[in-house]
């Protein structure tokens, strides 16, 4: 397949709320290429979590209004496909991992039961097969003692052996695609870099495609090809990684980066970005970051930018972007 | 396990104590049981013999000692007014109520679970709206009410069912379907909470990205967790049944344990209210103890300690 391996088209996805409408991803469009690991990074409520929910349409769907003009993984589109279908790309297409392992695996089957139904239901493997490859998993994943393991259950293990068998899991139907929602959030931070350095050695073992949602935009340095950075809904800049870190267009992508500590540079000061995310109740015309940007121009306030291809590579929407390198 | 036997036995024992105390209080409190039994012309000697016979000339503390003794020893002692052991008048009583409790506790579970499960599948649809409305009303609604509604329609008007008494299974219906009903409205309201919160846990989303069939993301992920708060509930109701169901009892004539608590209440018979209540006591504290049990199989990260 040379195709895109995620095709997504003016994705828009609101959530009816006893407030009213809630839009949370807002005319939304992104591709993945096969093998390509790209980053999604925004702060909480930007949308990235729910733009890759909706992919698999894991979103409450009393509740959710979603709209494309194309969604697609790996050739397949997925617009107006029947549950059931859906259901076969769960696991062998795409698989998630989420962000906290302690309640996203239930505490009340065992490690076996979580990590072998997926294979039973789509590979259609007998018990001793699926329990032996099961076992694989696990030792994959970095889990000690295996064997004792896969009878017990989610809290007789630590947190990040929980992640471990969350990954495992995703695993389990050899994925084209792996999302990663957040998967080191809820962690400590020792664990949280053996987490990262095994999803990234199984990703380059596998070659799949990855999608790591985060908020953390050092994180993605040494793990993603591209970044894809996400304000109130929309994509404003996506740009190969070292193409962003070294010279980011956005203000908000350089005031991101200017957040973040840099473990070679500690004598830079931390900077904050002032004022607060708007209410992805009340649309407002123009830029949603314009109120806290100082490049503001007067058309931010009324018109929203477009997210244009550059020719260095970059998408942007910013009417008035940082001046090129400033390496 | 062992300990964990020893612990509950031990708590069983203090509520029974806690419990053939209170009883004792409240019922000596209601007055004097002679003046209800002797007869019209007695004279006040006929009474003070009576009194001794009965043994109520005693100091409180000791009828209390007495009787707790006896108990001990599985003699609930002896009724007043019907001139037999309570032991023997409860086991006379109790297949009917047991049978009675059990009929109107598996119709309740029929109902509830799967209606309850339904309109939680189908949450703020008509069908929802319409079951959790009448859930409602069959919780608001007095039992004896609703026991007198079902003979109106099913006895007096299609002349389906008998009114009341006591015989073959078609007796059982209307005074099972009364019970059931109340039980029902509030479990069924009890299994759509659980049943709701379970499915919106982040495990069943993990469930869903597996793409299992829903039917296995409903009964292997959901339905036992759920299942969690609703023991406990249909527990307490079951204890409530089987020590008898006063006001269903007396509106359908059933001969069970629940109208001759109501008749030794009336007739100050000491003894007989003690015992019934120290059995239903005991029936709670029974359940109690197989719902913890339960517990364990449903739920294994609960260890009995």
């Amino acid at each position: 397949m040379s195709g895109p391996m995620l095709d997504v088209q003016n994705l828009s996805v609101t959530f009816q709320s006893d407030g009213g409408p809630v839009y949370a991803v807002r005319d939304l469009s992104l591709r993945l290429a096969p093998g390509e690991v790209i980053g999604i990074v925004g702060e909480s409520g930007s949308g990235k979590s729910v733009t890759m929910m909706s992919v698999l349409r894991l979103l409450d769907t009393r509740r959710t209004e979603i709209s494309a003009t194309e969604l697609a993984v790996d050739g397949q589109s997925l617009l107006g496909l029947p549950a059931r279908a859906l259901q076969d790309l769960r696991g062998p297409v795409v698989s998630y991992i989420f962000q906290d392992p302690l309640t996203a695996l239930n505490p009340l089957l065992t490690v076996g039961r979580q990590l072998t139904e997926g294979m039973r239901r789509h590979a259609g493997l007998g018990r001793a097969e699926a329990r032996a490859k099961a076992l694989d998993l696990l030792r994959r994943v970095g889990i000690p003692a295996p064997e004792l393991r896969i009878d017990q259950l989610p809290h007789q293990l630590s947190g990040g052996m929980r992640q471990r068998v969350m990954i495992a899991i995703a695993l389990a139907c050899d994925p084209k695609l792996l999302i990663a929602d957040e998967p080191t959030t809820a962690l400590d931070v020792t664990v949280q870099a053996e987490i990262v350095r095994l999803v990234q050695s199984i990703q380059a073992e596998r070659g799949m495609a990855m999608v790591w949602v985060t908020h953390d935009l050092a994180l993605l340095a040494r793990l993603a090809d591209r970044v894809v950075v996400m304000y109130a809904g929309r994509i404003i800049e996506d740009a190969p990684a070292r193409t962003l870190y070294s010279s980011p267009a956005h203000p908000y992508t350089a005031g991101l980066l200017a957040s973040t500590s840099r473990i070679d540079d500690p004598f830079t000061e931390q900077t904050s970005i002032p004022g607060m995310p708007p209410d992805p109740r009340r649309i407002a015309p123009g830029c949603s970051f314009a109120p806290r940007c100082t490049r503001a121009l007067a058309q931010c306030q009324t018109v929203v930018p477009p997210l244009v291809q550059q020719p260095d590579g970059r998408r942007l929407a910013c009417f008035n972007p940082l001046p090129e390198a400033h390496t | 396990m062992p300990l964990f036997l020893f612990k509950r036995f031990l708590q069983a024992l203090l509520v029974l104590i806690g419990v053939s105390f209170s009883t004792f209080i409240v019922a000596h409190m209601t007055g004097d049981p002679v003046e209800l039994m002797a007869r019209e012309n007695a004279t006040l000697e006929d009474k003070q013999a009576l009194r001794e016979f009965l043994g109520l000339d005693r100091p409180l503390a000791e009828q209390y000692l007495s009787f707790v003794g006896k108990a001990l020893q599985g003699d609930l002692g002896y009724s007043f007014v019907q001139q037999a052991p309570v032991t023997q008048l409860i086991a006379e009583r109790l297949p009917a109520t047991l049978l009675l409790a059990a009929a109107g506790f598996v119709l309740a579970l029929l109902i509830s679970v799967p209606l309850g499960i339904i309109i939680a599948l189908k949450r703020n649809t008509v069908w929802d709206v319409v079951v959790t409305a009448l859930a409602m009303i069959g919780q608001a609604a007095p039992g004896f009410w609703i026991g007198l509604m079902l003979v109106v329609l099913f006895a007096v008007e299609l002349k389906l069912l008998p009114v009341s008494g006591y015989g073959g299974p078609l007796y059982l219906v209307l005074p099972a379907i009364t019970l059931a009903l109340q039980s029902a409205a509030r479990l069924t309201r009890l299994v759509r909470a659980s049943m709701l919160e379970v499915l919106n846990a982040d495990y069943i989303r993990t469930a869903r990205s597996k793409g299992l069939r829903e039917r296995t993301i409903l009964f292997i992920h959901a339905f036992r967790g759920a299942m969690i708060p609703v023991v406990t509930m249909a527990g307490l109701e079951l204890a409530e049944l089987v020590s008898g169901a006063f006001i269903t009892e007396t509106i359908f004539a059933w001969p069970g344990v629940g109208r001759l608590a109501v008749n030794a209440v009336y007739q100050r018979d000491f003894p007989l209210i003690q015992g019934v209540v120290l059995m239903a006591a005991a029936f709670f504290v029974i359940i109690n103890f197989l719902v913890d049990v339960l517990y364990v199989v449903i739920d294994p990260r609960v260890k009995l300690k």
